[in-house]
């Protein structure tokens, strides 16, 4: 009987604790997931990098004839933290990383992000899922190479 | 004249020289200031490589582009774009660059969707983070404040598929 009691006593404490709004559960951290790119655009003729045929429209205002992707980062961010994509693989520019931070999410479910390529520029933008802003690099120095384009998606949020 | 005068001067010089605008006179003088001056030289490639891009988006766009208001369309986002926070100087080299681009632009005709608003180096460093700097895709993404530093410059585009891109200058 006690062993009966026992048992009943542990089973209406578990399902209190799920009914319960823990304040745990309550403080579970918004969370950003966004793809970064490194691709390098040249004006040398060439085949495009297959895997980039998701901007094949994105980029087709420009008049580049091979784009070729570097590199590639997925990473998740949470609301009020920033976290960095290194560069370096495609870097031409200045600087090294391009920090990420998500500010917040907004009310229409976008996400604002703030993107830093530091002693580069600074920006703030506001995506909805499956958005992307492109961070256009300056031109290789050599001026014939190609520049670079960081395509910048929200993939995810919650 | 102040240094800032003089560099503003150089940059317009230099714009000029990079679309092949100058007299042979002025021409001579640029080519003199960029054999002695990296710094004019490596401004002149960015001008160079910027001028290209522009050039070759507003060609390719322009093709198929419908130019019926699109002219007044383009000013309509620029004057918006750049009414609400721009300082006195910020001002200036807005327009400097501004007029510097608009004849190619209207040239060009064509894409105008395709440029929103080109601005130097720091112009909105007084962004406040709630002014809309360049919408693209309304559903897509929106610019909400931008600075560079240095000597780095930016181009905000909006390309006929309504990707947003920030395209950066400067070494």
């Amino acid at each position: 009987m006690r062993r009966i009691l026992i048992l009943h006593g542990c089973i209406a404490l578990a399902l209190l604790a799920i009914a319960a709004p823990g304040p745990a559960h309550a403080a579970e951290p918004r969370m950003a997931t966004v793809a970064v790119d490194i691709v390098r655009a040249s004006k040398t003729p060439g085949r495009t990098d297959p895997r980039l045929e998701k901007f094949r429209h994105q980029l087709a205002d420009f008049s580049f004839k091979k784009y070729k992707l570097l590199d590639s980062a997925l990473v998740t961010v949470e609301e009020k933290k920033t976290v960095s994509v290194p560069l370096e693989k495609g870097r031409k520019l200045r600087g090294k990383s391009l920090d990420i931070t998500f500010v917040k999410l907004e009310s229409d479910g976008r996400a604002r992000l703030k993107l830093v390529i530091p002693e580069v520029v600074d920006t703030t933008v506001s995506l909805a899922l499956d958005g992307v802003v492109i961070l256009g690099g300056p031109a290789i120095p050599s001026g014939k190479n190609g520049v670079l384009f960081l395509p910048v998606t929200l993939v995810a949020v919650k | 004249m102040s240094e800032t005068m003089r560099d503003l001067e150089l940059e317009q010089r230099l714009s000029a020289y990079a679309d092949g605008e100058l007299d042979p006179r002025e021409a001579e003088e640029i080519r003199r200031v960029l054999a002695g001056d990296p710094v004019a030289r490596a401004r002149l490639e960015d001008l160079e490589a910027l001028s290209a891009a522009l050039r070759a988006t507003l060609e390719e766009i322009g093709e198929e582009a419908d130019l019926e208001g699109f002219a007044d369309e383009v000013m309509r986002r620029v004057e918006r774009a750049k009414a609400p926070a721009a300082t006195p100087e910020g001002r200036r080299r807005f327009f400097a660059w501004g007029v510097r681009w608009r004849a190619p632009l209207l040239a060009g005709a064509a894409a105008l969707a395709a440029l929103a608003v080109v601005v130097g180096p720091g112009l909105f460093g007084d962004s406040t983070p709630e002014r809309l700097l360049l919408e693209g895709d309304p559903a897509d993404t929106r610019i909400l404040a931008m600075s560079t530093h240095g000597d780095h410059g930016a181009t905000l585009f909006k390309t006929s598929a309504g990707t947003t891109i920030i395209y950066l200058t400067g070494k």
